[in-house]
């Protein structure tokens, strides 16, 4: 039965993606090409839907897999598979977590874990911004373009990035004049619905 | 209590585009900063170890937060709002629009909340992990982690060549029992 195939498939992924969406990805695949679920471009169009919308990517890969499969409830039956694991493991290290965390070493540990981690959140975070303005795919169309020695049309082939730069530069400058007013930093979800308005009006203007 | 964790995590639920960490961004923001579910540092401990477990990010801090407020009644309230949105979203995307991205609308706001994502968390992990050096006297290897890791890691990205999280974490924790057992005065 479907429900329960989909149930036991996406247990199994929520039980070992350690690390999150990098190790998600390939189970996901796995359990949806051996049970002949989706095909590689439907697997492909799900991965792009479930990283731009809200929730996490293993979250809503089961929920779009379960949905075309069965959906609502199956839906429903396939994210609860996912994050059943997860879900008892961390009643568990929380149970614990407290005991263990007054000791000295245990302390230093884990000071150590989170600086590291900031700093790969940081790296993650220039990365993606530096990638969101295009400027990775900039220098590679140029790279592109200088070996092939082909020079493509100009105005289409600016344009994406001057949209993005435009956009970035007036996102600052919002957040700046919201410090400015209201002496608090602007909220991330406040930031996110401007700059979507932003991303908007810009490509409608230019 | 319950409706207000419910609804803290319904909300966070909605909004988390970009995934992972815009998502601890947020929930720092929301539980720490405004609601007081949890402590800064609490909440930094459980992202680190949310990232070796498996399972989203997002549903294991929920779960955690609301675990501490409320038992496991609490827990599922939690992670059942941060879950739910999306689902709900999704199962709509699956029906009506697989070509979402193609309504020129849609994709342009998504140039706009990338550009977001990016600043969100950048602004998010530096603020943290300024918090970091200032409490803390391990002021050297604080700062010499912090960049070692970040260039690490940002150089991989760019050349296509991710590592896994949780290696980062597995070499994270050697170096602190390495550091652990050489450290003689508080230097590090």
């Amino acid at each position: 039965m479907i429900y329960f195939r989909l149930f036991v498939s996406f247990l199994y992924v929520g039980f070992f993606s350690f690390g999150g969406s990098v190790s998600a990805i390939p189970l996901v695949r796995e359990i949806s090409l051996n049970n002949k679920w989706l095909t590689l471009e439907e697997f492909e169009n799900i991965i792009a839907i479930s990283e731009s919308t809200p929730g996490g990517l293993i979250a809503n890969l089961a929920t779009y897999v379960g949905a075309l499969k069965a959906g609502f409830i199956g839906s429903l039956i396939a994210t609860l598979g996912a994050i059943l694991p997860a879900f008892f493991i961390i009643i568990i290290v929380n149970k614990f977590l407290n005991k263990v965390i007054k000791n000295e070493r245990i302390k230093y540990i884990f000071f150590i874990l989170r600086v590291c981690i900031l700093g790969l959140i940081f790296g993650i975070g220039c990365f993606l911004l530096i990638d969101s303005i295009g400027l990775f795919d900039y220098f590679i169309n140029i790279k592109d373009s200088i070996l092939n020695e082909f020079y493509l049309n100009n105005n289409f082939f600016y344009r994406e990035y001057v949209v993005k730069i435009i956009i970035l530069v007036l996102v600052l400058f919002v957040m700046a004049l919201y410090k400015k007013f209201s002496k608090k930093p602007i909220s991330s979800i406040l930031l996110i619905f401007i700059s979507a308005l932003l991303g908007i009006i810009i490509n409608m203007l230019l | 209590m319950i409706i207000k964790l419910f609804l803290t995590f319904f909300k966070l639920g909605a909004l988390t585009f970009g995934g992972g960490y815009a998502m601890v961004a947020m929930m720092e923001e929301e539980c720490v900063e405004k609601k007081n579910f949890i402590t800064k540092e609490e909440f930094l401990n459980i992202v680190t170890i949310a990232e070796s477990t498996p399972g989203p990010l997002s549903v294991n801090l929920a779960t955690y937060i609301g675990h501490k407020q409320l038992g496991l009644f609490g827990a599922i309230v939690s992670t059942l709002g941060v879950v739910l949105p999306s689902v709900f979203i999704i199962y709509i995307i699956s029906i009506f629009f697989e070509n979402i991205f193609e309504i020129n609308i849609v994709k342009n706001a998504f140039i706009g909340i990338r550009i977001a994502i990016g600043i969100i968390i950048v602004r998010s992990s530096l603020n943290l992990f300024c918090e970091e050096y200032k409490n803390t006297k391990y002021k050297i290897i604080s700062i010499t982690l912090f960049v070692i890791y970040f260039f690490i890691v940002f150089i991989t990205e760019i050349i296509n060549k991710p590592i896994s999280t949780v290696y980062y974490i597995f070499f994270a924790f050697i170096i602190s029992i390495i550091l652990l057992m050489v450290k003689k005065n508080d230097l590090f």
